[in-house]
């Protein structure tokens, strides 16, 4: 249905809707975060750089432009709250490693991608959302960022992919193994869903 | 006492002589008492102002009543169910339904469902629950997203066609996460009730708020009380009743009403009908015992008439006098049914007997002459039982006492008068004898008098035994038919902890006083709890709050989302979006994807096929997209709630934990099951000892049951006193008076016996069945004395018609009174059983003891 409507009429909506973001947007800020990103992306792909290579250049952008600890926190709910510090540093840091090894695997080969931005929206509790899509020859994504800021930088906690909520699927899936065996059966989970090397 | 008879053989002679004149009277007389009773008929079933209250328990209440009038006349508009959501639309549609009537209510309060409320309901939940629920969000997260997106059924399959495609073609993980399998489970299960017929929209807040429990939302209604009408409580409930008529109550959802005033007004109900019952069984038995005891159609006839006329003058007489009747005095009219008749039967059985040997007229002038100044006597005697309550702040019972003695009157004259006019215009019956025509048995029982005497003591001393233990249960609840609806649901909502009327109610200053109270107050064994002002708000807000941030997290934008309007997609679309789920399916299980939710899958593609092929895809859209719009509504209020405090409580609210003039209140919960008065006197005795201005429903009923009993004991010895005095007028001989008290005295203690063995304590009905045992004995043992002297003796007495007279008397207000103990109201069934134990008792005692005592007692000397 996204594809449906990105070529029809709701893409000028959603052009409509990008022109009202900008006046509500004092500065493109969350912007400037996921262009970062998408350049890290596009740059990673290159070839001649294996799994191993992507993984090491993406890593430290990642984390500087990733919240992982509100997504480890909202991922685990009120479970996260009754961790130790180390506990929460381990999660975290399983987290992180998730968000490097998807994208290195993910986006392996450039296919002339290409990230079109929509526009900026502000959310109240200090937040963001900027709306992009990702066009490849064969299809189009909706891609929508949400931001937070932290120490002044604006980091992204969700990518909601053609109204999936990246989050939420990991919230549901999270808690549940929390609830039923605890940290270890997090990081297992999370382990589980990291791509390896090829 | 010479002079009687002269003037009661004169002006019974002249009744005989003139009895088409007298039978013209009546004639005359009764339709227009019968007018006036029915005109004037009343019925007050206000428990409270049955008895006179004052004293320091009174007035504390009457302090809080005016403080917070919120707490009472309160009618409870119950709505429960399991599902969430229909229970608060049912409440929400009844709410709306009662205010249209306010004409008729000072107040409806529904705080479950006030906008204030609502929108903090998620603080309410405990914090694991909450975030339970917010998991549950996240699982519904994509759909939630695409409906509010593309609100139709396109919209909403696209989502989950969308990943199913992209699944199958590898681009991501599997979909098949815990959160894709509920929404799959959701839909099937909505769409499978959809092609059954179901046409309300979905409720995800059944689903993922739930926890299992059934769900109250009560509405608290106050009416308007007019205090002209006869039945102020009756236009309340009626109105109650049209708003729940005019509601559309869906299936699975219940609504009923509780609380004082429904409680009060089927008190009044449950009366009446257990009255008629009683009444109609009582007249029936009582032809069966004439007709077995009597065997003479006119005398039945005398008698009844005597009953029907006596009865309509006294119910005339009580709304001249009282003005109205109560749920206790209302029972005197079927008393009388039993009692009315028995100076008819005592008359009539006499005037049987000696037309053996006297002419019609004569006969009859004899048998009023000799038997009258008995029956004065009893009538006096009886009267006397009732009245004793009158001088005691029993008001209830008191109004009985002055029916029911003006009652006993009139049913002397009627007989006096109107059965020897009766009588001596139909043509005189066959006359008999004694049923115990054998002297056998009266020689039997002399031989047999000492085992009949230590049999007796032994008995009493067993009962004596027994009756130790005899307590007075004060709850007004005790009273009630346990088996209607204001009280089953009552009962409920005391067992579940949704509401209990036994809380202690306190008012402290400020809060901080409060709180340093309840720590007190819960150190004690009878506490369960104690509600401060502070209770009322979520507790943990804090943490709640970070929750709910959690989740305004987890759905982004749709937590600010603008309210989306549904229009209806084409029938095509709504076949386009199926026709691609099923291809995506189909796709995803070709690709040999997770197994775990290829069940739920299947049947989600049956469903939707089934909507499709029997049209039913237009109401699936609109129950599914309307129910999810509705939803995320709330969602973006609930999310958004900020930290409720007092402050910010409604109104409505807040005037139930402050007064206006400042204090703050303390609600006490009791810990023990409040329907044992045991529990009810140690709970609050427990929290006076350290809050002696502590106030509350059970507060009321022990200081009310402290004037029950006062007035019971105040009665008995009044009854005791005044009937002896009369004894001792009436018999001139102190012997014979202790005579006929003995057997009353021994009945007195097998009744308590009786109340502890067969587990029906006192209570504030049935206490009047002591000073009526006085009161209603008497009556046999003056007619056994006064006919052992007339007939000089055991064989003499056994010979008349009096043992036939009392047997017959004894059965007819036996048979009343048995009747009833076949009451719905639990008061009058209480009635009902312990004057049948006790009247049986009695008759035993009057018949074989009292003769046997009598004949001891005169024989020794001689």
């Amino acid at each position: 249905m996204f594809q449906r409507l990105h070529c029809g009429k709701a893409a000028a909506f959603v052009a409509l809707c990008s022109v009202s973001f900008g006046f509500q947007a004092l500065a493109n800020e969350g912007l400037a975060t996921v262009e970062q990103l998408h350049t890290t992306l596009i740059s990673s792909m290159q070839p001649g750089q294996d799994f191993t290579a992507r993984c090491d250049q993406l890593e430290p952008v990642i984390t500087e432009i990733f919240d992982v600890q509100t997504i480890a926190r909202v991922s685990l709910g009120r479970h996260w709250r009754g961790l130790d510090a180390d506990g929460q540093a381990r999660v975290a840091q399983a987290l992180t490693r998730l968000l490097v090894s998807t994208f290195a695997a993910r986006f392996d080969k450039f296919n002339n991608h290409r990230f079109e931005t929509l526009g900026e929206e502000t959310m109240s509790g200090n937040r963001r959302m900027v709306k992009t899509l990702l066009v490849t020859p064969s299809e189009t994504v909706s891609l929508d960022y949400m931001l937070t800021q932290r120490d002044d930088t604006w980091r992204i906690y969700d990518i909601v992919a053609q109204g999936v909520s990246d989050l939420s699927l990991k919230r549901s899936a999270y808690s549940d193994a929390f609830a039923s065996g605890g940290i270890d059966e997090v990081l297992e989970l999370i382990h589980h869903a990291t791509p390896a090397a090829p | 006492m010479t002079r009687l008879p002269t003037a009661l053989a004169a002006c019974s002679r002249w009744v005989v002589t003139h009895a088409h004149l007298v039978l013209a009277i009546y004639l005359v007389l009764t339709p227009l008492a019968a007018w006036i009773a029915v005109t004037g008929f009343e019925i007050n079933s206000n428990t409270e102002r049955l008895i006179r209250q004052h004293g320091e328990w009174r007035e504390l209440q009457d302090q809080f009543e005016a403080k917070f009038p919120g707490y009472t006349n309160l009618t409870f508009v119950v709505v429960s169910g399991q599902s969430i959501q229909h229970v608060n639309d049912t409440a929400h549609e009844l709410e709306a339904a009662l205010r249209a009537r306010d004409e008729y209510f000072a107040e409806v309060y529904a705080p479950a469902n006030d906008p204030v409320l609502d929108r903090h309901a998620l603080l309410y939940l405990s914090p694991d629950r909450l975030d339970a629920v917010i998991s549950n969000l996240a699982d519904a997260q994509p759909v939630l997203a695409a409906v509010d997106e593309t609100p139709t059924l396109g919209g909403l399959l696209g989502v989950l066609t969308d990943s199913l495609e992209r699944a199958a073609d590898g681009e991501i993980a599997d979909p098949a996460s815990p959160g894709f399998s509920t929404m799959l489970e959701l839909l099937r299960g909505y769409a499978g009730e959809v092609n059954a017929g179901r046409s309300d929209p979905i409720s995800l807040r059944d689903r993922f708020i739930d926890s299992g429990d059934t769900t109250y939302n009560i509405i608290f209604v106050r009416g308007r009380l007019s205090y002209g009408d006869n039945l102020p409580n009756a236009h309340i409930l009626s109105n109650i009743d049209a708003a729940v008529a005019a509601t559309d109550i869906p299936p699975g959802v219940q609504v009923r009403i509780s609380g004082k005033t429904p409680l009060e007004h089927g008190d009044i109900a449950s009366a009446m009908d257990s009255a008629q019952l009683a009444g109609t069984v009582a007249c029936l038995f009582l032809v069966v015992v004439l007709v077995f005891g009597v065997r003479s159609l006119r005398i039945i006839l005398a008698v009844y008439l005597t009953m029907l006329v006596g009865l309509t003058f006294t119910a005339a007489v009580a709304t001249f006098t009282v003005g109205e009747f109560n749920t206790i005095s209302i029972i005197f009219l079927v008393m009388f049914i039993g009692l009315g008749v028995d100076f008819a039967i005592h008359l009539c059985l006499r005037y049987q007997e000696d037309l053996a040997s006297q002419q019609q007229v004569e006969a009859l002038v004899h048998s009023n002459t000799d038997i009258g100044p008995a029956l004065m006597l009893c009538g006096i005697s009886s009267a006397m039982g009732f009245v004793a309550f009158v001088p005691t702040d029993y008001v209830g019972l008191a109004e009985m006492g002055i029916i029911s003695g003006v009652g006993m009157i009139i049913a002397t004259i009627v007989s006096l008068t109107l059965i020897p006019a009766f009588l001596a215009v139909c043509k005189p019956p066959a006359p008999v004898g004694s049923i115990l025509p054998n002297t056998n048995i009266a020689l039997g029982l002399q031989r047999a008098s000492r085992a009949i005497l230590v049999t007796t003591l032994l008995v009493s001393l067993g009962a004596a035994f027994f009756a130790r233990d005899v307590y007075f249960d004060f709850s007004n609840l005790a009273l009630r038919d346990p088996d209607s609806e204001a009280m089953r649901t009552f009962v409920e909502l005391q067992d579940e902890k949704v509401i209990t009327e036994y809380a202690m109610q306190f008012l402290v200053a400020d809060p901080d006083e409060a709180i340093a109270l309840k720590a007190k107050l819960k150190g004690l064994p009878t506490v369960k709890d104690v509600l401060v002002p502070g209770d009322y708000l979520p507790q943990d807000q804090e943490e709640k709050l970070f929750l709910l941030d959690d989740a305004r997290f987890l759905l982004g934008s749709l937590v600010e989302r603008e309210a989306v309007a549904y229009e209806p997609s084409s029938r095509d679309d709504q076949k386009a979006a199926i026709a691609a789920f099923e291809r995506a399916a189909r796709h995803y299980r070709e690709a040999g994807l997770d197994a775990d939710t290829s069940a739920d899958l299947e049947a989600l593609v049956n469903a939707l096929g089934a909507a499709d092929s029997n049209d039913r895809t237009g109401a699936l859209e609109s129950g599914l997209v309307t129910g999810i719009l509705s939803e995320l509504d709330w969602l973006s209020r609930a999310l958004t709630a900020g930290e409720l405090t007092l402050d910010n409580l409604p109104a409505a609210t807040r005037a139930r934990l402050q007064a206006p003039s400042g204090e703050f209140l303390v609600t006490i919960l009791p810990a023990a099951d409040m329907s044992d008065p045991q529990e009810i006197r140690a709970f609050t005795n427990n929290v006076k000892a350290l809050l002696p201005e502590a106030t509350g429903r059970g507060a009321v009923e022990l200081g009310m049951g402290g004037v029950v009993v006062d007035a019971f004991i105040k009665a008995t010895l009044l009854a005791c006193t005044g009937i002896f005095l009369v004894l001792l007028i009436a018999l001139r001989s102190a012997i014979d008076a202790v005579a006929v008290f003995v057997p009353l005295a021994l009945t007195a203690l097998l009744t308590f016996a009786t109340s502890v063995v067969i587990g029906l304590p006192l209570n504030m009905a049935n206490v009047v069945v002591i000073p009526l045992i006085f009161g209603l004995g008497v009556d046999n043992g003056i007619h056994v004395v006064k006919r052992f002297r007339d007939s000089e003796g055991f064989d003499g007495l056994l010979a008349s018609s009096t043992p036939r007279a009392l047997l017959l008397s004894t059965l007819t207000t036996l048979g009343t009174f048995g009747a009833l103990s076949l009451s719905s109201h639990q008061g009058i069934y209480s009635i009902g059983v312990l004057l049948t134990c006790a009247l049986s008792f009695q008759l035993v005692l009057t018949l074989i003891v009292l003769p046997v005592l009598l004949d001891t007692i005169h024989r020794r000397p001689g």
